[in-house]
C-alpha cells in the first residue's frame, strides 16, 4: 500500500467533473428543501475532497483506489433471491428500493416508505428528520451519498409500538456492467417515543470494480429501543463504505453488531450521540478478514447528556496478508457526568503476515465518568488447545474450534435466531467444523 | 501380561529447570495406582507428560503404553489410543458449548476406532446416562466449555468426559480437590463405575479421604521429582498421620 499522497490539484479536478456531470439536473423532481440539502452536499464534498492525506481518521485506511477509479452509477438490477425467515422485508438493490413492502399485521404500528414517496406524503417528517444526523458537512463520503443517492428506505416507527418481527432491509449491490459502479444505499429509521424494533441490514453482492457507498441513519426518541444489526457478506472485492449515525434522546437504549465478512475494503462507521440522560448504546462488532482484505471500523460516540452508559466490545479475526483497524473514539462533554463508557477491542492474528492497528481515542471533559478501553492482539491459547486435544480431538480441529469460540462471542449476543444461525453455520463451515444444526434441534431444558 | 503404563526412568524439564529426576512407575492393567506427594513435588508433570503437553521437554527415559512408546504420539493420538486425563485445573473454552465439544471428542475417538459417528439423538442418549450417573444438571450441556462453572462442577465435568470418552487409562489429577463431601462420593462412585478388568486408573491426590472410596491397589509417594516409596494403601495413611517430613529424612539419609 502507498503512503500518504499529497492530494494532487489532478485527482481534485477529476472528481469534481466526474461527479458533476452526474448531479446536473437529476434531482429537479424533489421538493426545494431536499434540492437544497443535495447541492450542499455537492458543495461540501468538493471542499472537503477525498481524504487522501494527513486525514487522522484515514490514517490506516487509504482510498486511493476510489479517488483514481470513473465510478459509473450502478444501472437497475432485478432482485434477488429472498431468505426464507419471517420479517418484514425491503429490498434496496442498487440503491434503488424494489417492489412494495408487505407487513400488514404491522401497519398500524410501522410506515416504510421509498424517497418519492416519503417526500410526497411525509415532508413534514424528512423536513425535520431527515440528513440531521449524518455527518455529511465533514464527512466526504456522507457527502457524497447524500449528493448521489437514488432512492431510500424510511422507517417511521409509531411511539410505544413494539414491532415483533425484525425488519430486514436486504442491501444488494448488483454487479452487471463491466464498469467501475458505485450505489449508495441510505436509510432513515424513526422509532419515536417508547417504541421497540429490530433492524437486520444485510449487504450481499458486489465484486470487482464494485463500490458500496452508504449512509444509514437512527433516531432513537424517549426511551426508544433498537437492534441493529448489519451483516456485511459482500464479494471479497468490492469496495464497502458505510456510516451508520445514531442520536438517541433520554432512555433510549440501542444495540449494534455489525458483522463484517466480505468486502475488500471495508470501513464500517458507527457515530452514536447521547443526548439525553440515562440512555445507553452497547457496540458489538466481529470481522473475519483474509486474503488482502481491509476491514475499519471507525466508532465515535458523542457522550453530550449525563448519565449514559456506552459499551464497545470489537473482535476481529484476521489471517494471511488481512489488515484490520480499529480506531474508536469516545469524546465526553463538559456536562456528561456519570458517563460510563467502555471500550475494547480484540484481534487475533492468525498468520504472521497480517496486521491490526488499534486506536482508541478519549477526550473527556467532565470529571465524574468512569471511562476504560483496552485492546488486546492474540494467538490461540495453548492451554486451550491442549485442553481440547487431550479428548481427542486434532490440532486443526482445535484451532478450528478456538476460532469460532473467539467468534462466538459476538456471534451468541444476536438474538434474531436466523441471523445467528446462519453466521454460526457459516463460521463452522468456514472453519472445516461440523454444522451445528443437528444438536439445535435437540430440545434441552 | 503387558502393563497398561510403564514409566522408566523418566527426566522432563521446563523452560531448563529440571521436575522429574528419573520417575519409575508399573501400572498393571486393571489396576488402580494412587500418587501422593508435597505440592511442587511435580505430580501434575508427570499427568502432563503422559497426556503429551508439549512445553515438558522428555530429557531421558521413556512412558510406555500397552509396551509401546509414548514420547512421539500427539496428544490427540494418545487420547484417541484410550488416555484420558482429568485436569486438576479444568480449561474454560467460553463460546464451545460442552455438548459441541463433547461430541466432537466421541466422535473423534470413535473415528479412530473404526465406529461410525453418533447423531444429535444417540449422542444424547448417551451423555444423559453419563450424566445421571455423576448427578450433573443437562443444562451444563448447552454451556460453554467450563465457563463460569464452580469448582465442583468442574471436577464433575471432567469425569463426565472421561465416562463418555471410555479411556484405558485415566489420569485424575487432584479430581477430590475443591469436591464438597457429598460430591466426593458421587464422583467416587462415577469412578467406581468405571473400574473394569481391561482399564487402569491413576489417582493423584492429596487425601487418604479419596482413597476410602477409590481403593488403591498401590500408593506411590513422589517427592521432589522421584517416586521415593511405593507400597499398599496402608502407605496413605501413615502419610496423612504422619506427613512428608520423616520420608523426606529417610531419603536423605538414604543418600549419604
Ligand atoms: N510451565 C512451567 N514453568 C515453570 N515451572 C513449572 C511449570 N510447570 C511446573 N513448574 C514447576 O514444576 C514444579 C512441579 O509442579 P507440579 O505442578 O508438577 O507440582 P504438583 O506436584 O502437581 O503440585 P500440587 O500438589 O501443588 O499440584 C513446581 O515447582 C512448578 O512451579
Ligand atoms: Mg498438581
Amino acid at each position: 500500500m502507498q503512503g500518504a499522497m499529497p492530494e494532487s490539484v489532478e485527482t481534485r479536478a477529476k472528481m469534481l467533473e466526474q461527479w458533476t456531470t452526474f448531479w446536473r439536473n437529476r434531482f429537479a423532481h424533489e421538493p426545494r428543501s431536499l434540492q437544497a440539502q443535495r447541492r450542499e452536499a455537492q458543495d461540501a464534498f468538493a471542499q472537503l475532497g477525498y481524504p487522501l492525506s494527513k486525514n487522522e481518521d484515514w490514517k490506516y485506511t487509504k482510498v486511493h483506489l476510489i479517488a483514481e477509479t470513473s465510478w459509473k452509477l450502478a444501472p437497475l438490477a432485478p432482485a434477488p433471491a429472498e431468505p426464507n425467515w419471517p420479517a418484514i422485508r425491503v429490498l434496496l438493490v442498487n440503491g434503488r428500493f424494489v417492489g412494495r413492502v408487505v407487513h400488514s399485521p404491522w401497519h398500524d404500528k410501522i410506515s416504510i416508505w421509498n424517497w418519492q414517496d416519503a417526500f410526497q406524503e411525509q415532508l413534514d417528517l424528512l423536513e425535520q428528520h431527515w440528513n440531521r444526523m449524518a455527518r455529511w458537512r465533514q464527512h466526504p463520503f456522507a457527502a457524497l451519498n447524500t449528493a448521489c443517492f437514488q432512492d431510500a428506505v424510511i422507517i417511521r416507527v409509531f411511539p410505544n409500538q413494539e414491532i415483533e418481527a425484525p425488519i430486514h432491509i436486504l442491501i444488494h449491490h448488483d454487479a452487471n456492467s463491466a464498469e467501475p459502479q458505485a450505489c449508495f444505499p441510505r436509510i432513515l429509521v424513526c422509532l419515536e417515543s417508547g417504541s421497540k424494533a429490530t433492524l437486520v441490514e444485510t449487504y450481499t453482492g458486489g465484486g470487482r470494480h464494485c463500490f458500496t457507498c452508504g449512509v444509514v441513519e437512527l433516531l432513537l426518541e424517549r426511551g426508544a429501543h433498537l437492534d441493529y444489526y448489519k451483516v456485511q457478506q459482500e464479494h471479497e472485492q468490492t469496495v464497502h463504505i458505510v456510516q451508520a449515525y445514531a442520536r438517541l434522546a433520554a432512555e433510549a437504549a440501542l444495540r449494534t453488531h455489525i458483522v463484517s465478512l466480505g468486502g475488500g475494503l471495508v470501513r464500517n462507521e458507527c457515530d452514536v450521540s447521547l443526548v439525553g440522560q440515562h440512555g445507553n448504546c452497547t457496540l458489538n462488532g466481529l470481522y473475519l478478514a483474509r486474503g488482502r482484505q481491509h476491514v475499519d471500523n471507525h466508532t465515535e460516540i458523542d457522550h453530550v447528556a449525563p448519565a449514559c452508559t456506552s459499551y464497545e466490545l470489537y473482535k476481529g479475526i484476521l489471517t494471511d496478508h488481512a489488515h484490520g483497524v480499529f480506531h474508536g473514539k469516545i469524546y465526553v462533554h463538559p456536562g456528561a457526568q456519570k458517563t460510563d463508557a467502555k471500550q475494547t477491542n480484540q484481534a487475533l492474528l492468525l498468520s504472521d503476515e497480517a496486521e491490526v492497528d488499534s486506536k482508541p481515542q478519549l477526550e473527556i471533559y467532565a470529571d465524574d465518568v468512569r471511562c476504560t478501553h483496552g485492546a488486546t492482539v492474540g494467538q490461540l491459547d495453548n492451554q486451550q488447545l491442549f485442553y481440547l486435544r487431550t479428548r481427542g480431538i486434532s490440532m486443526e480441529q482445535a484451532r478450528s474450534l478456538l476460532i469460532y469460540a473467539f467468534a462466538e462471542d459476538i456471534i451468541s449476543r444476536i438474538q434474531v435466531d436466523p441471523v445467528r444461525f446462519q453466521l454460526e453455520d457459516i463460521l463452522l463451515a468456514e472453519e472445516g467444523l461440523p454444522l451445528e444444526s443437528d444438536l439445535r434441534k435437540v430440545h434441552l431444558p | 501380561m503387558e502393563p497398561m503404563l510403564e514409566i522408566r526412568d523418566l527426566h522432563v524439564q521446563v523452560e531448563g529447570k529440571e521436575i522429574l529426576k528419573g520417575v519409575n512407575l508399573v501400572l498393571p492393567v486393571g489396576q488402580v495406582h494412587a500418587i501422593m506427594g508435597p505440592n511442587g513435588s511435580g505430580k501434575s508433570t508427570l499427568a502432563a507428560v503422559i497426556a503429551g503437553r508439549e512445553e515438558y521437554e522428555v530429557t531421558r527415559g521413556d512412558i510406555l503404553y500397552r509396551g509401546k512408546s509414548l514420547l512421539e504420539l500427539e496428544p490427540e493420538e494418545r487420547a484417541r489410543e484410550g488416555i484420558f486425563l482429568a485436569f486438576q485445573y479444568p480449561v474454560e473454552i467460553p463460546g464451545v458449548t460442552n455438548m459441541y465439544f463433547l461430541r466432537a471428542a466421541v466422535n473423534a475417538i470413535r473415528k479412530h476406532r473404526g465406529l461410525p459417528e453418533l447423531d444429535a439423538l444417540d449422542f444424547l442418549q448417551l451423555v444423559r446416562e453419563k450424566l445421571s450417573l455423576l448427578h450433573m444438571d443437562e443444562s451444563l450441556l448447552k454451556r460453554s466449555i467450563n465457563e463460569g462453572f464452580s469448582g465442583g462442577e468442574k471436577k464433575r465435568n471432567e469425569i463426565l468426559q472421561m465416562a463418555v470418552l471410555e479411556p484405558c487409562l485415566c489420569i485424575m489429577d487432584e479430581t477430590d480437590s475443591g469436591l464438597d463431601i457429598d460430591a466426593l462420593r458421587v464422583v467416587a462412585d462415577g469412578v467406581n463405575s468405571l473400574r473394569a478388568p481391561d482399564r487402569s486408573i491413576l489417582v493423584i491426590t492429596h487425601y487418604q479421604r479419596l482413597l476410602n472410596y477409590i481403593i488403591p491397589d498401590q500408593v506411590h509417594v513422589l517427592l521432589d521429582g522421584r517416586i521415593v516409596r511405593s507400597g499398599s494403601r496402608e502407605l496413605a495413611l501413615e502419610l496423612e498421620s504422619r506427613g512428608y517430613g520423616w520420608l523426606e529424612q529417610e531419603v536423605a539419609a538414604s543418600k549419604l
